[in-house]
């Protein structure tokens, strides 16, 4: 069956063109607003954009970073975070989605940890790991928090949401016991850990901005982000928010295409 | 039919199902059930509502381990649930993240079959059960009728000694049952399966059957059979077949009512 569209960023477009008016209507309400407002904390998007990207490449005498050393910088917290939280949180998600004894025990501290927004461990954070001088580390054990839960939720519901006839059916097809966990358990939760991935994703890099705001850190998105404002310079400033969103959008991007390539 | 070494040979079958937390909450679904069938037999199984009979058929599959009894086929007893004994499921039991023909192909992967090899069998199945076109498409793509052609051919793929059919046609609507029931049949003669399928359907029982096995209300033992001696295609609407439905539907009624009755005293039953 052939499906009628344009494929941009994954999404199939039967009309790509409300996509592109929607964009330009974007810019065009921004624009008027900006000229609108007047004031210098309200630039307009061909400011902003020239702003963004001469940073990328640029250096101040007060800030030894472009704003690619700075977008490296958050992504570097973000990677290594997201590495400990699959690590931890896969595994252990499995193992709780598929034994009721085990998800009884892990509950009460899980369901008492998870409320907790990661940005409120940073205070915690920074003093364990202030012992070692180690304030990156500090950042990556936040992302880690915010990266964990919810891709432990949705893989224990992925787990659990697997029609028990499909087992059945497996059986009956000569699997052995062995062979559900690879054909039946991880092919079926893919999109629910995937998903979870993906939440996780937004929220540690919302944290990793909104920890880089405080006087902790001295570079990344979010310290760009404050300095320039500190400093008036609200183009650069309105840049490093568009560049925020712009590496969202790429990472929930990939990942999307990630799980498409996992299912092949 | 051979009694001394019946294909399948289902002796004093019982099952009872044991409540872990209250060790005297316990539920009979069969009870010494007995039963030959020969090979290439097509034996339909008809049952009130929650006599046990989908238990009784998971028994033979192996999915479910009887409390007394054995199943022998072949003359070797059963081990387990495994790829000789296909299953087709009320609600089809697909993979929904597997394409058609590779719900198909799946008793082949796990063979290890190369993928050429596996290509062109489940091809052949494809063409069997008439779903040429679909083989890329998803369970969810697909009707009622047209998934559980899919379930029939996945079990069917690993050539099995017997194929179990549990209410399969009982998820859809009357007019494509009609159309899976004249299919199975179809399917049968290409196959020469032996083919245990349970309905509550009488009519389904009698058109399809060359035995109508009639269960009694839970605990599920054998209250009748019916040998069905009518050539096929059979005429839902001629006599021989309206004298048969009347003798089973009166056996099935008795249970029926019995079902009801053991509901309102709740009971081991007999």
């Amino acid at each position: 069956m052939a499906k009628k569209g344009w494929m941009i960023f994954g999404n199939r477009h039967e009309g790509w063109f409300l996509w592109i008016a929607g964009f330009l209507a974007f810019i065009v309400t921004w624009w008027l607003l900006a000229l609108w407002v007047d004031r210098p904390y309200r630039p307009t998007p061909p400011e902003v954009f020239i702003a963004l990207v001469e940073s990328l490449y640029t250096t101040t005498p007060r800030d030894p970073n472009t704003m690619s050393d700075h977008i490296w910088a958050s992504l570097y917290r973000v990677f290594w975070g997201l590495v400990f939280a699959l690590a931890l949180a896969i595994p252990l998600g499995y193992l709780v989605g598929y034994s009721r004894p085990v998800e009884q025990f892990v509950s009460p501290a899980v369901e008492l940890l998870r409320p907790i927004p990661p940005i409120a461990w940073l205070p915690f954070a920074i003093v364990m790991f202030s012992v070692a001088g180690d304030f990156p580390a500090a950042a990556v054990f936040i992302i880690f928090l915010g990266i964990f839960f919810p891709v432990l939720t949705n893989i224990v519901d992925g787990v659990k949401g697997i029609d028990d006839l499909l087992y059945d059916a497996a059986l009956t097809l000569g699997a052995r016991q062995r062979d559900l966990v690879r054909k039946i358990i991880l092919p079926a939760s893919l999109p629910s850990m995937m998903t979870g991935i993906r939440i996780g994703v937004g929220v540690g890099w919302m944290t990793i901005v909104a920890a880089e705001m405080t006087p902790v850190f001295s570079e990344g998105l979010g310290w760009y982000i404050w300095d320039r404002a500190e400093v008036f310079k609200y183009d650069e400033m309105w840049a490093g928010m568009l560049m925020i969103g712009i590496i969202g959008i790429i990472m929930i991007k990939s990942l999307t295409y990630a799980e498409r390539w996992l299912q092949r | 039919m051979n009694d001394d070494a019946p294909f399948i040979r289902i002796r004093n079958l019982s099952k009872s199902f044991v409540d872990k937390n209250d060790p005297t909450d316990v539920v009979h679904a069969v009870r010494d059930f007995n039963l030959a069938i020969a090979e290439g037999e097509f034996v339909v199984v008809v049952g009130p509502s929650g006599c046990g009979k989908t238990t009784l058929l998971r028994c033979i599959a192996g999915l479910v381990e009887p409390t007394r009894g054995n199943v022998h086929i072949r003359g070797r007893p059963l081990e387990g649930p495994g790829a000789e004994r296909g299953y087709v499921f009320q609600s089809f039991a697909l993979f929904p993240w597997r394409t058609v023909r590779r719900n198909i192909e799946f008793g082949l992967e796990l063979k290890g079959m190369p993928k050429e090899e596996r290509r062109r069998i489940s091809d052949e199945y494809i063409d069997l059960v008439g779903l040429q076109g679909f083989e890329d498409s998803h369970p969810r793509e697909l009707s009622g009728g047209m998934q559980q052609r899919v379930g029939l051919a996945r079990a069917l793929v690993n050539d099995p000694e017997v194929l179990l059919m549990d209410e399969p046609f009982g998820s859809l609507d009357a007019q494509t049952r009609n159309i899976m029931q004249t299919e199975v049949l179809k399917i049968w003669n290409r196959t020469h399966k032996t083919i245990i399928f349970v309905t509550h359907s009488v009519d389904e029982s009698i058109y399809l059957a060359d035995r109508v096995v009639v269960l009694t209300a839970r605990p599920a033992s054998i209250k009748a059979i019916f040998p069905v001696d009518l050539p096929r295609p059979r005429d839902r609407a001629s006599d021989p077949f309206a004298h048969i439905r009347h003798e089973v539907l009166e056996d099935l009624t008795e249970e029926v009512l019995r079902g009801i009755e053991q509901m309102d005293k709740p009971g081991e039953g007999p």
